[in-house]
């Protein structure tokens, strides 16, 4: 008795000091809640050391894991690949960011009206598509409304012979044969 | 009334390399998304590039313009305003409207300033009078006007001695105004004179040769050192002045196309981000700050030191972006730019030479051809293939 009471006596003595006296009622105010936490906590703890003693549940669950594993039939061979991936990776990181860069771009330019008609204007100045789809259809038109049924004559034949068109395709085809006998 | 945000990233300037930086932010690191802010005043988004040819009359400026909103990256808040007050030492920027906006990274990229007033009595005539210039959207379809109106006496091309963008671009526009002369008919009543601030017609050696042939083939005459100081557009009429000796020379045009004199955003050169030319002050080859370890610059405001190009932000963005994600983490930043730009130097309505070149003027050329050679197939590249990368790879963060 002798020996604690002076503890008891400075304990005592500090409970009577202002911030002491402020701590408890606090304490005592916030009880209730502090008590509704620690249940919370403690059926937590309940739950994990319920699940971990029951066997039934534990095999249940580490027989499921072992059919997905198995359904998997990763052997040897695959860890060995795996590992040599994963060696890999620094260099193919880069190369399939590289991938993914292009088919983004790619996506977007299919999916960007504004450039696929730049496209094809570009590509109309180089092979003029347009213009040869006039010409076509035009001459199309005029071949059906002028399709009569006479025979195209010689003389015919020789005024076509002396359009521009047919002697420049004329001089190309001289030049082609020039050439291909050059080469033979 | 004043009001604050807070951005992860912040990026002033929604160009060419605003869009690209915070673009190709999220592509590498998704977790960036909704953290990412971009402010600018502007409301659209031009293709430059193609300046030359609207001026040239072979393209529409309606087909080198979108929205910046239709731009912006999913998860990149665009905000219209302007920055007008950096504070680096709090990591915040004051804009136009009265907002103070915070940020944990700060990116710079706010292009240049268009010094057009900087000319006497140019605002008064230009678009009219024959007097033009291919950078602004607002005076480009004047050019290809004033090249139609001409009919003989001088045609002028003039070039600043401050930086400006495309430092070809002064040329391009003229061997496009010889060649459609040439077609008109009417080339020998013209005489076309290129009028420069530089000492020299291009920066690079290995292209100079080849940039002097053609100038003497076109019969174009040449003065360099010569500033524009003045125009009267009623006497059409150019005032400009020799740097060197400081003397006047006043010349009669019937065409002046101006490339006016360029200085870094007001914004910028009153922030004490910059350098004491008044461009922002970055590392040159990481693109962080010389004092501030969360800023970052790129483009044309930044104070790199190679020719200010788009070609040239295509290369230091995933350089900044790269440093930018080695900083958030602490790391030592491994990305290194090396001056890349790039000049399609247009020669004529299908021909271009393609300068390109690094820090130090130092040739550095992609194709395995001779590129001094003017060609059809790099004409074809930039008319038809640039356009296509810039909107659909580089502002998509994915070239």
């Amino acid at each position: 008795m002798t020996d604690t009471s002076p503890e008891i006596n400075n304990i005592l003595k500090s409970l009577e000091q202002k911030e002491q006296v402020e701590s408890l009622a606090y304490l005592v105010e916030k009880l209730p809640d502090l008590v509704d936490k620690m249940k919370i906590v403690e059926d937590k703890a309940d739950f994990l050391v319920s699940s971990l003693t029951d066997q039934q549940s534990l095999s249940v669950l580490a027989e499921e894991t072992e059919n997905k594993i198995k359904d998997l039939q990763i052997d040897e061979t695959h860890f060995d690949a795996i590992l040599k991936m994963t060696h890999m990776l620094p260099r193919l990181v880069p190369m399939m960011e590289q991938m993914d860069n292009i088919a983004a771009f790619v996506e977007d330019v299919a999916s960007d009206e504004k450039t696929i008609a730049m496209l094809i204007d570009g590509v109309n100045d180089i092979v003029p598509i347009k213009e040869g789809t006039e010409i076509l259809e035009e001459t199309n038109s005029h071949f059906k409304a002028n399709n009569n049924q006479s025979d195209i004559s010689v003389f015919g034949l020789m005024k076509m012979l002396k359009d521009p068109v047919v002697q420049d395709g004329l001089k190309y085809t001289k030049s082609l044969l020039h050439v291909i006998n050059k080469h033979r | 009334m004043s009001h604050s945000s807070h951005a992860k990233v912040l990026i002033v300037g929604s160009g060419t390399a605003g869009v690209s930086v915070a673009a190709s932010l999220i592509r590498k690191d998704s977790s960036l998304k909704d953290n990412i802010m971009i402010v600018d005043p502007s409301e659209k988004h031009y293709y430059q590039p193609f300046f030359t040819l609207v001026g040239a009359g072979d393209s529409k400026l309606e087909d080198n313009v979108r929205s910046q909103e239709s731009l912006m990256p999913e998860g990149v808040k665009f905000i219209k305003d302007a920055v007008t007050v950096f504070n680096p030492e709090e990591n915040t920027v004051e804009t136009k409207s009265g907002t103070v906006m915070a940020y944990d990274y700060l990116v710079v990229a706010a292009g240049i300033q268009l010094d057009f007033d900087k000319i006497e009595g140019l605002e008064e005539t230009m678009g009219k009078n024959g007097v033009c210039s291919n950078y602004s959207a607002n005076t480009v379809e004047s050019t290809w006007e004033a090249m139609q109106n001409v009919r003989d006496g001088r045609a002028i091309f003039t070039q600043p001695s401050t930086p400006i963008k495309c430092a070809g671009a002064p040329q391009k526009i003229m061997y496009l105004a010889d060649e459609n002369f040439r077609n008109s008919g009417i080339r020998n009543n013209v005489t076309i004179e290129f009028t420069s601030g530089m000492p020299a017609l291009f920066p690079v050696k290995r292209y100079y040769p080849v940039l002097k042939d053609l100038i003497k083939e076109k019969n174009i005459e040449e003065s360099y050192n010569m500033d524009l100081i003045k125009v009267d557009g009623d006497k059409q009429e150019a005032t400009f002045k020799n740097s060197e000796s400081g003397e006047t020379v006043v010349r009669e045009f019937s065409m002046l196309h101006i490339t006016p004199p360029m200085s870094p955003p007001t914004f910028i050169k009153e922030s004490t981000l910059v350098d004491e030319a008044g461009w922002v002050s970055v590392d040159m080859h990481t693109l962080r700050h010389t004092k501030y370890n969360n800023i970052f610059s790129a483009g044309d405001c930044s104070n790199l030191p190679t020719a200010k190009t788009g070609a040239g932000i295509r290369k230091q963005v995933p350089v900044l972006v790269e440093n930018l994600l080695a900083t958030m983490k602490n790391k030592p930043l491994t990305g290194s730019y090396d001056g890349y730009a790039s000049c399609p130097l247009v020669v004529g309505y299908d021909k271009v030479i393609l300068a390109e070149f690094v820090y130090g003027f130092e040739p550095k050329e992609t194709f395995p051809i001779d590129q001094r050679v003017a060609r059809k197939s790099m004409f074809f590249m930039k008319k038809n293939i640039l356009p296509m990368m810039y909107w659909n790879g580089m502002l998509k963060g994915t070239m």
